[in-house]
């Protein structure tokens, strides 16, 4: 069976290790509060708020890309890298990425549910944040987990 | 849906692998059919049926939950 929309397997490796080191980097420079100076340069803004300030439209302004950049990073290469195929892509491994990203979506809106419920003001935000990446993280996790099981499984 | 892939592969002597790589899919897949975990596509139920020299409504057979 033909697979659709998905990326060439030699994408594979490549994109793994940029999405590890991107997220564990974002992950290290979140819990130590960490942010290079050196990534402050000037971005085109369609909209910038600061806290307390008029909002900005359409206007140069100086920030911080370095969150921006790993972001980016995490987002770009965890799609290549869930979407890409296996080295045999069947019509069974099909099916089980399928059911890992319905679980994936399920998962990402039960949190994001208990979260509107339990978390309120400011750290709300910071699970809006995370919720940006997690619905990706969520499949991939579902889907190697799948994988591994499948290939662990003996006749 | 119940298969005799286990059997009828047996009979020709062929390995779960070996049937895999007939077919053009892993050996997992196999695997997972005949372990009656994943239903495969028509097109797949053909291929096997073809290289295991069987009836495809003979290497495959309905059950009642099937039709719920």
């Amino acid at each position: 069976m033909k697979s659709t929309y998905l990326l060439p397997y030699r994408f594979k490796k490549l994109s793994f290790i940029i999405f590890i080191t991107s997220l564990l980097t974002l992950i290290i420079s979140m819990m130590i509060d960490w942010t290079p100076n050196s990534f402050k340069v000037p971005v085109f803004a369609i909209i910038s708020q600061e806290i307390l300030q008029d909002s900005i439209y359409f206007e140069w302004i100086e920030s911080n890309v370095w969150y921006d950049l790993l972001c980016l990073l995490i987002i770009v290469f965890g799609i290549v890298f869930a979407f890409s195929e296996e080295k045999i892509e069947d019509e069974y491994i099909s099916n089980l990425r399928l059911r890992s990203l319905v679980k994936a979506v399920y998962c990402n809106y039960a949190i994001l549910i208990l979260a509107i419920i339990f978390i309120y003001n400011l750290s709300f935000f910071t699970v809006l944040l995370l919720n940006m990446l997690s619905t990706l993280l969520l499949f991939i996790l579902f889907f190697q987990k799948e994988l591994i099981l499948v290939r662990k499984r003996k006749s | 849906m119940k298969n005799s892939i286990k059997i009828q592969r047996a009979i020709k002597g062929l390995t779960q692998a070996g049937l895999a790589e007939k077919v053009n899919v892993t050996r997992q897949t196999v695997n997972a059919i005949e372990l009656e975990k994943y239903s495969p596509s028509a097109v797949l139920a053909l291929k096997l049926a073809l290289v295991l020299d069987i009836k495809v409504d003979e290497l495959f057979q309905l059950e009642k939950r099937d039709w719920n």
